[in-house]
């Protein structure tokens, strides 16, 4: 069928030389893609799609959708503003999140988009799973999908685009306690010998990258805030690239994806200082 | 389904709150959005208070009475005015205040984190509630009420 993979397992080189940590500060990943929306895509098709898969993600919670966010090249290279929908008659759209029942993974869909969500689970000590094992759940979960939508005619979803997401939290006291602190965290920032200013009170940052030959973009934010979990005071780093397939076959989509988790593991390593690779215990170069 | 599109301009996009794929929970710190944080290090601090902690058997507070007073402060956390005051309820409950020149709000959360309110507002009767977080509206009213403008 179209949308399986074919035998090649790229796993070992999609790891090899990428910086690696032992206690990375990653609390959540994200896998997903975004599609032409399915024009026959309506509410009964998320209860549908639910009884395929509500064995392994028996709860549900309804969201409001995410807007698309394509990444467009101009000659400029400039990232073009979102647009705003504003739907006057008809159903609104949804987005519809399918819980697992560990409460560690989430699948997230709505007319246009299909994610795979990993998080750190409240409450438990559960590391990092990598990539090299979510990956392989979104194959999965997407082939699923798509199948579902072959067998209730529902159309062959046209990939427009693939999103890597990563987000990390630095808690205050592992690796910095004010934000006069921030230039042992990043790289980009360096303590001015101000005259007059005192230490930042807070900050925020976004930083965007573009990829060569506009395969996509690298967007970096960094800004304070609060876990309400465990009430903890954090700096939330989050990576996120996102950049169109070559095609709407899986092979192609995996590939970008490997391609943005790439970006995403070179950037945060690149983004953030060696002091900080050392809190989170950066193992060695591999060869 | 027909839909209209505008295109804002570049200096307002920039400013929506556009939804994530996100999914662990975080409030931003700016934007006075700071004395979040202390309140809820308040809140955080009476877990260590001991058995007994009133001379008159009370229980500790509950970890999960915790959660739900930080829970109900992310609720008012668009409100203009912070928290004044927390303090334990004997049996093991919180009690969270807001003192502001005309109006007191009053939210108690008990030890079966069940969580209810007094709001007395000068020139209005009293008013007390349970409060349910189901219901969004009496949460959106309460938390006008810490940020409409304070008469004289």
């Amino acid at each position: 069928m179209w949308w399986h993979r074919g035998t090649f397992d790229r796993r070992a080189a999609m790891s090899r030389n990428l910086p690696d940590f032992d206690d990375p500060p990653v609390v959540e990943t994200a896998l997903g893609v975004e599609f032409v929306p399915l024009e026959k895509w309506s509410i009964p098709q998320f209860g549908l799609f639910w009884e395929q898969i509500r064995t392994e993600y028996p709860r549900f919670e309804i969201q409001p959708p995410v807007g698309s966010q394509i990444e467009r090249f101009s000659a400029e290279n400039r990232p073009s503003p979102p647009t705003v929908t504003v739907t006057a008659v008809g159903v609104p759209d949804v987005r519809c999140w399918f819980l697992e029942r560990s409460g560690s993974r989430l699948l997230q869909v709505q007319r246009d988009r299909f994610i795979h969500n990993w998080r750190k689970p409240p409450g438990k000590a559960e590391d990092y799973p990598h990539y090299e094992n979510i990956r392989p759940i979104f194959e999965r979960e997407w082939n699923r999908f798509c199948e579902f939508l072959h067998r209730e005619s529902l159309g062959e979803p046209d990939v427009v685009q693939c999103e890597v997401t990563y987000v990390n939290h630095l808690e205050r006291g592992k690796g910095w306690s004010s934000f006069g602190d921030i230039a042992n965290v990043l790289t980009c920032w360096t303590d001015s010998e101000a005259q007059f200013l005192p230490k930042p009170e807070g900050m925020a940052l976004n930083v965007r990258y573009a990829m060569p030959d506009n395969q996509g973009r690298l967007h970096v934010s960094l800004h304070p805030a609060f876990r309400p979990q465990d009430a903890k005071e954090i700096l939330q780093l989050s990576l996120t690239a996102r950049g169109r397939p070559v095609s709407s076959r899986i092979n192609d989509i995996v590939a970008w994806l490997d391609l943005g988790r790439e970006w995403v593991v070179r950037g945060f390593t690149d983004f953030t200082s060696r002091g900080m690779h050392r809190v989170w215990q950066r193992k060695e170069d591999r060869p | 389904m027909n839909a209209a599109v505008y295109a804002l301009p570049a200096e307002d996009w920039q400013h929506l709150d556009l939804q994530t794929s996100h999914w662990v929970e975080t409030i931003p710190l700016y934007g006075g959005m700071e004395w979040l944080l202390s309140a809820a290090n308040a809140l955080a601090n009476l877990s260590t208070l001991p058995d007994n902690w009133d001379g008159a058997g009370s229980p500790p507070i509950a970890p999960e009475v915790i959660t739900k007073a930080i829970d109900v402060l992310c609720r008012f956390r668009s409100a203009v005015e912070p928290m004044s005051h927390v303090s334990p309820v004997p049996g093991g409950g919180l009690q969270l205040e807001w003192h502001l020149r005309d109006r007191y709000l009053e939210i108690e959360v008990f030890p079966d984190e069940s969580v209810e309110y007094l709001l007395e507002a000068r020139g209005q009767a009293p008013e007390e509630g349970t409060l349910l977080f189901s219901d969004a509206n009496i949460v959106q009213r309460l938390v006008r009420q810490l940020s409409t403008r304070q008469s004289g």
